[in-house]
């Protein structure tokens, strides 16, 4: 296979409809969509390209990861604050409307393993909800299996998922930089002292946020020899590997020496952190 | 009336009003399983030039109201890699592959399109005059006169296959630019070419450039009018095909187009929003044709087009 070929999983250009709508808290939403196709072949870390209304502006869609998919009800979730235009044209809508979504998306999380793991979730802000369907999708497949969530944000009212996480009873670390809620700090500080942490189990680390911290989680991990897996943020205008507008650099095997530029849409989102080359 | 295939001098033949326009179908199979392969009326691929490059390092794209900027620098794998590896794929969509090339020098060009000459699953090159900087530089009549007429002649020299020219968008020149490229062999003349602009990004109170100073492309359906009449100016000087894009994303802005004097629609941004939206565009517009009075579609044409001569 050379890196042209398709290798991501089957993909659906559908129109949905909002099935659920409503306020999380302050701007923070949850919409749910009935999208069969989207919700049969999701796997955590995958996202959707979305389009509203049926004007010129906004043009392009916008990507949103996947925060639950329900393979029974055929619906798939979303959570987004809405802060922009895009996103407060999303919160303009109601129950029974459509939207077109393309998806599912990209490469998501590998989570499987042949020996025990302990799984720890880092999520950054909005980073949060890929995390929620990864932490999500281990609980139904194994609730036996040792994990815990670092939930961080700038302040309370920008930690996303408080309650679903907490709904999967899971063993969530809240961290905010004013203190607001959980701990004051950094995410990466509470990895760090859990990385300390004598567990019987080989870690694993998932981490989605900005940029900066998903550097620092991948720094902290690589010089630790932990296996990472980061979901990067980068704008992404067309989201299936056209447009060539979400490149990140990599060092991989197909170029170890002097890294190449990959495309976040197709080979991403969901990179392994020692590939990874940051931007500065 | 009904769309009739259009057939281009040198092996091309056009059987559906819409293709993609240049890089919409991307690298390889990329899209395989989000459009339906049977309705494709062409592929234009993503530029290439004779190695390999990077592309830009820096911000890619910016959505304006109804617009999209981009500077991609030009990503590609270089030729022996496309041959090798791409090629093979994008052969499977089953629709005339054209391949889009720059270069900067006559050699380049020359060696690009004899690179494609032997292969039988391209049928068809397209000369991109907007790929690399030294094109960009200027609107100065000659050189870009001059550009224009070394590409041409290069590939000229080197392949016998249909030769498409995409040309820059500039309508103080397009007149003159259509008619060189006919005299020194083109086969069509390929409009829309997005059109270079800027963008401002503030970081607190400090501007700078997104796209540097070179600028980046603008393109999508706020262009729409400015394509349109470059499409007429070319269809009122030149009489080979005019394949026309720039902005179409309706069956309506391709009838537009047909009425400017497009022989064929060329859709780009369009296909980032909606992958599919070829298929969709070519059963729209032959419904559309469908409900005009008379035969052939070219009789929608309002541009007085040139006779052809002998």
């Amino acid at each position: 296979m050379n890196r042209f070929e398709r290798e991501v999983s089957q993909r659906f250009e559908e129109v949905a409809r909002v099935v659920s709508h409503r306020r999380i808290i302050n701007n923070e939403f949850m919409l749910v969509v009935h999208a069969p196709n989207v919700a049969q072949y999701a796997i955590p870390g995958q996202f959707l390209e979305v389009l509203t209304g049926d004007s010129y502006t906004p043009l392009l869609r916008r990507p949103f990861s996947i925060f639950s998919a329900d393979q029974e009800t055929g619906t798939i979730s979303i959570v987004y604050l809405a802060r922009g235009s895009f996103t407060s044209g999303l919160a303009r809508l109601n129950i029974g409307d459509n939207l077109s979504i393309i998806g599912p998306l990209g490469r998501g999380y590998r989570w499987h393993s042949t020996y025990p793991l302990h799984h720890i979730l880092v999520a950054g802000g909005i980073g949060a909800p890929p995390l929620h369907f990864l932490a999500q999708t281990i609980c139904r497949a194994d609730a036996e299996q040792p994990m815990v969530v670092i939930n961080g944000a700038r302040t309370e009212e920008l930690l996303v998922g408080i309650q679903e996480f907490s709904d999967l009873s899971l063993e969530v670390k809240l961290v905010t930089d004013d203190g607001s809620a959980g701990r004051k700090g950094l995410v990466i500080d509470e990895l760090r002292e859990l990385l300390n942490e004598t567990r019987t189990n080989t870690p694993r680390v998932y981490a989605c946020g900005p940029m900066p911290m998903l550097r620092a989680v991948a720094e902290l991990t690589v010089s630790r020899g932990v296996d990472c897996q980061v979901s990067v943020e980068t704008p992404m205008p067309c989201g299936i590997g056209i447009c060539m507008g979400c490149t990140i650099g990599v060092n991989d095997f197909h170029d170890k020496e002097n890294g190449r530029t990959a495309l976040a849409c197709t080979e991403g989102p969901v990179f392994d952190a020692s590939a990874v080359i940051w931007p500065k | 009336m009904k769309f009739s295939p259009v057939t281009i001098r040198g092996g091309l033949t056009i059987t559906r009003p819409v293709i993609s326009a240049a890089g919409c179908v991307g690298w390889g199979d990329v899209l395989r399983d989000l459009i339906s392969p049977t309705a494709l009326g062409a592929i234009v691929t993503p530029t290439v030039t004779i190695s390999e490059r990077i592309g830009s390092t820096g911000s890619r794209t910016a959505e304006t109201p109804a617009g999209l900027l981009y500077n991609t620098g030009l990503p590609n794998p270089g030729m022996t890699r496309f041959l090798d590896e791409v090629l093979p794929l994008l052969a499977q969509y089953g629709a005339p592959i054209i391949v889009s090339l720059a270069a900067s020098n006559p050699q380049d060009w020359s060696a690009l399109a004899a690179a494609l000459e032997d292969s039988p699953d391209v049928a068809a090159l397209e000369a991109n005059l907007c790929g690399l900087p030294q094109a960009n530089g200027s609107t100065d009549s000659p050189t870009l006169q001059e550009y224009l007429v070394t590409a041409v002649r290069s590939i000229r020299r080197a392949c016998s296959k249909s030769l498409l020219v995409k040309l820059p968008p500039d309508h103080f020149n397009t007149a003159d630019l259509c008619r060189k490229a006919e005299l020194e062999g083109a086969d069509a003349i390929v409009t829309g070419q997005s059109l270079r602009a800027a963008s401002m990004r503030w970081s607190g109170d400090q501007p700078s450039l997104r796209f540097g100073e070179e600028g980046g492309r603008y393109s999508g359906p706020a262009i729409k009018p400015i394509s349109l009449l470059q499409a007429q100016l070319a269809a009122g000087a030149s009489t080979l095909p005019i394949i026309a894009g720039g902005g179409i994303m309706t069956p309506q802005d391709a009838i537009d187009f047909f009425a400017a004097g497009a022989d064929v629609i060329a859709v780009g941004t369009l296909c980032l929003v909606s992958p599919n939206a070829i298929n969709t565009l070519n059963d729209e517009v032959a419904a559309i044709l469908q409900k005009i009075p008379g035969d052939d579609f070219r009789a929608l044409c309002l541009t007085k087009r040139p006779r052809a001569a002998g």
